[in-house]
């Protein structure tokens, strides 16, 4: 087990490196000038040079890679805006906060709508599927299972303003959605995140529906499943004690992958409902052309996907006693 | 870093398991003595859903590819601002006076708010933008698989781990991300800043940042169905009959991965014609004015729209939820009818 | 002041798809036959002109608000944060607000009138407005007895010098710039050279420019006559500083207040708490009240989220105003069409005039014929529709802003306020008599949701005139550089200006001097016309201000009907709504928006 999550981590680290370059790499190809940006409505071709310097953009790109790289191992005092521990991924060129500060700030926002809608979604999902499979071939199975297939057909950027319109705009039962703190005021984070966690987890919960559903069919076919029955358990039992487990692991791994990209930054969910968190930060940091935030969100969004890969790897060994980890 | 039970699919979870069985016919072909594709054939054409999927699917298609016929015989193009050819159809703020967004005999799917274009023609122009960027995008990243994918399968070895390894670090490319970071450079790749960004730029940009990070399921997929014929008798003959690896790869293993391409690019397709409406969506892929699916749904979330005239909305909602669903059924179909053991 | 950094926050407002809306049918017909009124009124209301107030003028107390009540406290919802409020830092239009309560300067505009129409200039901390004998190039202030900072020191003409010395500091680099430049009598940034550490390195501004002979009285030499100091000095920037509280840098959050309320707390993101200023004497002051106990104001609060709350009227937000916030698209019809809720609402001009700016130094755009065809065939619908529509902006005939002295409300060369989609049929005309159809018109545009929606409406209204319209689109942060570079290839691009006090001073010099083309400036249309650059010289020392805004009217029509550099579009309007028990709601015409300085609780 340890030596498996050391190679896993190790591996991850590498893939970070690698994308730390890309992005790097990437943003240089960017038309737009950071310091230009930076240098307001009254900038004199000294000030911008200036900027460029205090900015390290005059240096070459190997260099300015590395100092990016030691920065965020040790931490630096170079900064003009004051000190910056480790990890320290430096100021925003357009904020001038830190961006580590920047992305933990945001982090409540992103993982509040992720965790939220993942109960939603999880128990609206897999309790359909199991539903659909128990009821196979009855109305209620072709029920659900045509209405999870019209629904995953739906994008977020459709559902979601058409939920506010209807629900917001129109009737305006609700709140225009907005991230609360927990701790101040559950309710108004409850309330705030509602309509979200609801559009979200519908459009997921319809994949899950297909996904249990079909996976527990399979697992009933099984043999060992099939001998069960055969051995005379009652089909509750069988369903509920043997198929079940099996049938989560499928959807354990689809799972991590959601739960990981959702927590690295769930784009277009927050852009629609207009939530401040680290997926907006991202589409932020390429619209002012801010690097430091920009490999910040990507390193963060990237590290997020990759670790709830290596739990999920981690997690079939306790599900499946017959995985072992190597 | 591969994991030790396959994720294959990868990246997204619309679909439950697009890998069917490599080896999967065989068995019945000897039987009856017809080809598979005759075979699969038959068995598509007794799969009600999947024959009336495809014509959704092919009706769609149709309208991308006469867009400009019809609207030339509806009288209207996408790009005329009747707001201000009209300015009686609508208040000053752009929205439509008449009830249900401006629909009338005149405009049949109503007037859009802010510019006032006409929806019906922009609906037709925008499914046409979409879904050629979509098929461009598919095709591209088919090839790249098969090129690759194969390449890898085949030659095995050290071509292979790095083929592998590029495969897995994609994989993990945080993908909405990366578009949208990385659409402004490829545009500027193009153009000089100063001067128009054509819309064949953004069409161009779009297809290449959607097939740097979308082959890689195919890739890999079709990786693992070569690594498995490889080792199989008909191919070992090939080669102990000393036909070239090219002959090999063209004659003996390309029709044998036909099956995973198909099933694979029916799923592909609308995932691309989703993920390139959201880029729109996000502002980052096609603008106003050229039409596009993605665009006019960035203009439903607009206030404007979602106070006032909530009926625009559901044109390319509802399109896009019928062309989606009809192509996913369209898919299952296909893998059905080439595998049919997989239950449904 | 440009609408920078107004628009860097509209490329955000791409994200938040925050516009201002005006609600579907409620507008259609019914509107039009009321705005010939509201012209008129506007017309009334502008007929008054802003003049310079005497020592009788400048005596505090000031008027009572009718009807007004001291006590209480009042909730301020706000959107934005002050991220400054170290007056030499102000210049953005919501820290102004609050710097009215916060800072007092040398001059100030006392209401002449409740409904925040009339106005006039006179001394704040001065006796009077400015003494001048030489046509104004040497203004005397003499301070009043009694003003004294927060921490109870006398304010002193020791104050007033290091208040203007600092901004010349590196550190101040925010605010206005116009007495530093006077002072320097150079144009651009150049004016800190004069002192390039400011007051903090032991140097001073020599007597020969700023002197200050004793305690009380504060003399400005300028070589150039400066009638418009007056008009300077009651901006926010030039505010007074504490010499003895000037923690530099610091002073951004923690100044030291000398108006009738102070800061008790300030957690910047989060909440503001105002509080009573002991040591402002009411005796002194001509134009600001203290009538509430505590303001308490809450920033990230949304336009929706406040109108939402204000319009409901319940609990404390029936004691809340917002002094930045409008009423939200959403809910504008509903505020405007209920009368219960109109008599809460108050609605106005912004200072801003927006104008599509036809770029003169491209050879082709230097045939007047070819710019009288864009003037013709340019439709404003597209802009006043993408902003949301008759309640957030007006049609606009000429340059000079309803809120400034001098707007003329018949003013309408090129018929836009009777055809807003323009007339591309007579454009065609003009441009077939001068065979220049087919031109090639490269329209650089805000890469905003708002900007992608009037160009392309813009452009397929110049098409039609016959025009070849590029559109290139420009990211929104950068957008000013852009279009203000010398060598772009824009031929035509919309920018905004406001006036920093309300005289064409501040419009057309800055605007359309020929002179001041220069890189990054804000001569967008790069127009250098012989008369314009004379007339500003002319006009410039005209020393009583009625005179003065007639005559740069005169100039303002001139270079849109003769010269036609720029096309008007429109002007901006907002609407803003209080709470039940707000009392003394004014929309002030100087301030833009709510004024904080009369609000009470009823």
């Amino acid at each position: 087990m340890l030596r498996f999550l050391v190679r896993r981590s190790l591996g991850a680290v590498v893939i970070l490196f690698l994308l730390s370059i890309v992005t790097f790499l990437l943003f240089f190809g960017m038309p737009r000038d950071p310091a230009l940006l930076m240098c307001g409505k009254t900038c004199t071709p000294a000030n911008l040079e200036n900027l460029h310097r205090v900015l390290g953009l005059d240096k070459p790109i190997p260099e300015q890679y590395w100092i990016f790289l030691t920065n965020l191992v040790s931490g630096s005092d170079g900064f003009a805006q004051g000190p910056c521990p480790a990890p320290c991924f430096g100021y925003s060129y357009h904020s001038n906060e830190q961006v580590w500060g920047t992305l933990m700030d945001r982090l409540p926002t992103t993982v509040s709508l992720t965790l939220g809608g993942a109960v939603f979604f999880l128990v609206i999902g897999l309790g359909t599927g199991l539903i659909a499979a128990w009821k196979r071939g009855t109305l209620i199975d072709k029920t659900f299972t045509g209405g999870a297939m019209v629904i995953s057909s739906m994008q977020i950027y459709f559902l979601g303003p058409l939920a506010l319109a209807i629900l917001v705009y129109q009737t305006q039962i609700f709140d225009k959605p907005a991230y609360h703190d927990f701790t101040a005021n559950p309710a108004a984070w409850f309330g705030g995140l509602i309509i979200p966690w609801v559009v979200l987890s519908t459009i997921f919960a319809s994949q899950y529906t297909r996904m249990s559903r079909s996976s527990m069919i399979e697992q009933l076919q099984e043999e060992h499943v099939r001998t069960a029955r055969a051995k005379g358990m009652s089909r509750r039992y069988v369903f509920f004690r043997y198929a079940w487990r099996g049938s989560l692991i499928p959807i354990v791994t689809i799972f991590g992958i959601d739960l990981g990209s959702l927590l690295g930054g769930a784009i277009i969910t927050e852009y629609t409902f207009g939530l401040p968190g680290l997926g907006r930060l991202a589409v932020e940091s390429v619209f002012f052309s801010d690097l430091p935030l920009l490999l910040g969100v990507m390193l963060f969004s990237a590290t997020m996907i990759l670790l709830c890969n290596i739990v999920v790897d981690a997690a079939y060994a306790f599900i499946d006693p017959r995985v072992r980890l190597a | 870093m591969t994991s030790p039970i396959g994720i294959e699919g990868g990246g997204t979870s619309v679909i439950a398991d697009g890998e069917p069985p490599p080896n999967a016919k065989g068995e019945d072909e000897q039987l009856i003595g017809r080809s598979p594709g005759r075979l699969m054939w038959i068995r598509f054409k007794r799969d009600r859903t999947g024959v009336i999927s495809a014509y959704v699917v092919i009706f769609f298609f149709l309208i991308g590819l006469l867009a400009p016929v019809i609207s030339w015989l509806y009288g209207k193009n996408p790009y005329t601002v009747y707001a201000d050819e009209r300015p009686e159809l609508f208040d000053s703020a752009g929205v439509p006076v008449q009830p249900n967004g401006g629909i009338s005999g005149e405009f049949w799917f109503g007037l859009e708010p802010g510019n006032g274009y006409d929806v019906f023609t922009k609906l037709l122009y925008g499914i046409r933008t979409s879904l050629g960027i979509a098929v461009a995008v598919t095709l591209a990243t088919v090839l790249t698989g098969i090129v690759l994918g194969v390449t890898a399968g085949y030659l095995g070895g050290r071509t292979d781990y790095w083929i592998s390894r590029v495969i897995d670090f994609l994989l993990a490319f945080p993908a909405q991300l990366f578009f949208i970071a990385s659409m402004p450079v490829v545009v500027s790749l193009f153009v000089s800043p100063r001067d128009e960004t054509p819309v064949y730029v953004r069409v161009v940009a779009l297809i290449l940042v959607m097939w740097f990070l979308g082959w890689m399921s195919l890739g890999r997929i079709l990786r693992g169905t070569t690594l498995a014929l490889r080792e199989r008798e008909f191919i070992e003959a090939a080669k102990v009959s000393g036909a070239p690896p090219g002959r090999i790869i063209r004659k003996e293993i390309l029709p044998n991965v036909v099956t995973p391409i198909l099933v694979q690019s029916t799923y592909m397709l609308p995932n691309f014609v989703t993920a390139e409406a959201g880029l729109s969506f996000l502002g980052v892929g096609i603008v106003e004015p050229t039409p596009d699916w993605g665009q006019m749904f960035s203009k439903a979330s607009t206030e404007l729209v979602m106070q006032n005239d909530i009926t625009y909305m559901f044109f390319p909602g509802v399109s896009m939820i019928i062309f989606v669903v009809a192509f996913n059924l369209l898919g299952d179909s296909v893998r059905d009818a080439f595998d049919p053991k997989t239950a449904r | 002041m440009s609408r920078s950094e107004r628009h860097v926050h509209a490329a955000i407002a791409v994200l938040a798809a925050t516009a201002l809306v005006l609600t579907g049918c409620s507008s259609g017909g019914s509107k039009g036959g009321g705005n010939d009124k509201e012209q008129q009124e506007n017309a009334e209301r502008q007929k008054a002109l802003i003049e310079f107030g005497d020592a009788a003028a400048s005596k505090g107390p000031a008027a009572e608000v009718p009807g007004a009540k001291s006590g209480g406290t009042i909730s301020v919802p706000a959107r934005d944060s002050y991220a400054h409020l170290d007056p030499a830092q102000i210049y953005v239009f919501n820290e102004m607000q609050v710097g009215l309560l916060l800072h007092r300067g040398l001059t100030g505009y006392k209401a002449t009138s409740n409904d925040g129409s009339k106005h006039e200039v006179v001394g704040d901390l001065a006796t009077d407005s400015g003494t001048t004998t030489d046509g104004g190039r040497t203004w005397k202030y003499t301070l009043k007895d009694g003003i004294k900072f927060e921490d109870g020191s006398a304010i002193t003409s020791a104050d007033i010098r290091h208040t203007f010395e600092r901004q010349f500091a590196p550190f101040i680099n925010q605010g206005p710039p116009y007495v530093q430049q006077w002072l320097a009598d150079t144009p651009g940034a150049d004016y800190r050279k004069l002192l390039p550490d400011g007051p903090f390195k032991g140097k001073h501004l020599p007597d020969s420019i700023l002197e200050t002979p004793d305690a009380k009285t504060v003399v400005f030499k300028f070589k150039k006559p400066r009638p418009d100091l007056p008009y300077a000095l009651a901006m926010t920037g030039y505010a007074a500083v504490s010499q003895k509280g000037d923690t530099k840098e610091k002073y951004d959050k923690a100044p030291v207040a000398s108006g009738p309320y102070k800061i008790q707390s300030f957690k910047s993101g989060k909440s503001m708490v105002l509080v009573r200023n002991t040591n402002w004497d009411p005796a002194t002051d001509p134009i600001r009240h203290q009538y509430v106990d505590r303001f308490d104001i809450t920033f990230n609060q949304q336009y929706e989220d406040s109108t939402k709350a204000l319009v409901a009227d319940s609990g404390v937000d029936r004691t809340s105003v917002s002094w930045q916030n409008s009423v939200d698209a959403g809910n504008l019809s509903k505020v405007l069409n209920d009368p219960k809720m109109k008599s809460r609402t108050v609605i106005g001009y912004q200072p801003y005039v927006g104008q599509i700016n036809i770029n003169t130094s491209h050879k082709a755009m230097q045939d007047k014929k070819v710019r009288e065809a864009i003037a013709y065939a340019l439709p404003v619908s597209p802009f006043v529709r993408a902003y949301g529509g008759s309640a957030a902006m007006e049609v606009a005939g000429g340059i000079i802003s309803p809120t400034v002295s001098g707007y003329d409300p018949s003013f309408d060369p090129w018929g836009k306020k009777k055809n807003p989609a323009g007339d591309p049929a007579k454009a065609k005309k003009i441009l077939q008599e001068a065979g220049k159809v087919g031109t090639k018109l490269t329209f650089g545009y805000m890469n905003s949701q708002e900007g992608q929606a009037y160009s392309t409406a813009m452009a397929a209204g110049l098409e039609k005139a016959g025009f070849d319209v590029q559109r290139q689109e420009i990211p929104a942060e950068t957008y000013f550089d852009q279009v203000s570079k010398l060598d772009n290839n824009y031929d035509i691009f919309h920018t905004s200006w406001g006036a920093d006090w309300p005289s064409a001073s501040t419009v057309i010099p800055p605007l359309y001097d020929g002179r001041a083309i220069a890189e990054g400036a804000q001569n967008y249309s790069q127009i250098n016309d012989p008369k314009i650059n004379s007339e500003i010289d002319r006009i410039s020392l005209i020393s009583d201000p009625a005179k003065a805004a007639a005559e740069w009217e005169k100039l303002g029509e001139y270079i849109v009907k003769d010269v036609v550099n720029i096309v008007p579009t429109a002007y901006y309007k907002q609407v803003q709504i209080a709470g039940s028990k707000i009392g003394g709601l004014v929309y002030d015409d100087v301030v833009g928006g709510v004024d904080p300085r009369r609000l009470y609780v009823k």
